[in-house]
């Protein structure tokens, strides 16, 4: 029997959830340790989104790391630096979300040493990929994603130095 | 450059307005923006045309997000608001300070 009237098309019913995830929980389908959790579809969604993109060896790939290993910068606040064992910073915060949001394994990161080159790591295998570089294009020894953050280069100057709008400008004033 | 013997600093937005808030709140600001832009990414090993593939989309997926990035540098990085009045007389550039 079929009550279509209940519920709209595409609703999520979280009082339906947690009585399927006690049932689930009590016919041992579930292990104890699990927690319920509330559906939340536009989330489902997202993560569907990229995951329906995965190639079959993409996601055994995937599977098979369990987690990707980033190397990051120690600290090159405000992009990216560790802070009390944590990855912080704006590139950590883009990269921790879309990591929770979009792939099914999580990211662990490995601090690149003062004197150690991000290249030096990733070619020895220290980590999967390097979160943040400015591609050069000349190095045949790495590929690299679109950009995913851009910054425009600003000038600092003292205080008391009227706004440039740009360096042609300043160099026809000097 | 506070001493007096740069004119000026060139660097990505980020770097310097964390750097001028963090250290000379009062004798720096940016001056200057410029039409070229720093573009970041994720380098992976040559040989790993399929991490690439999936860190490519993941890099779109983040760089669409524009809610999420302004987020991510509002959290870092608080801008002082200056506003730029271009006078067509003089053909220069003033600033003015927030009241």
């Amino acid at each position: 029997m079929m009550q279509l009237d209940l519920f709209p098309l595409g609703a999520t019913s979280d009082e339906l959830g947690q009585r399927t995830f006690r049932q689930l929980k009590r016919s041992g389908l579930l292990a104890n340790e699990e927690t319920y959790q509330q559906l939340s579809l536009d989330s489902l969604l997202a993560k569907l989104d990229i995951e329906f993109q995965m190639t079959p060896s993409q996601r055994e790939f995937l599977f098979d790391k369990g987690e990707l290993e980033a190397c990051v910068s120690a600290d090159q606040l405000p992009l990216e630096a560790m802070s009390a064992g944590k990855y912080v910073g704006i590139i950590a915060d883009l990269m921790s979300q879309a990591f929770a949001r979009d792939l099914p394994i999580p990211l662990s990161v490995h601090a690149l040493e003062p004197d150690e080159t991000w290249q030096n790591d990733l070619s020895n295998g220290h980590c999967d990929f390097r979160t943040m570089v400015v591609p050069s294009g000349e190095d045949p020894r790495f590929s690299f994603t679109e950009d995913f953050f851009q910054q425009p280069l600003v000038m600092a100057t003292t205080t008391d130095t009227l706004f440039v709008n740009d360096l042609y400008h300043w160099g026809a004033e000097k | 450059m506070v001493g007096g013997d740069l004119f000026g600093y060139i660097d990505e937005a980020s770097t310097v307005a964390n750097e001028i808030q963090r250290t000379y709140p009062s004798a720096l600001k940016i001056g200057a923006t410029l039409e070229q832009e720093i573009g970041f990414a994720m380098a992976v090993p040559a040989d790993q045309p399929e991490l690439l593939k999936l860190l490519n989309t993941l890099a779109l997926r983040i760089g669409g997000d524009e809610l999420s990035v302004q987020n991510a540098y509002n959290n870092w990085i608080s801008v002082r608001s200056e506003t730029v009045l271009t006078t067509a007389f003089s053909g220069r550039s003033w600033v003015s300070s927030p009241s």
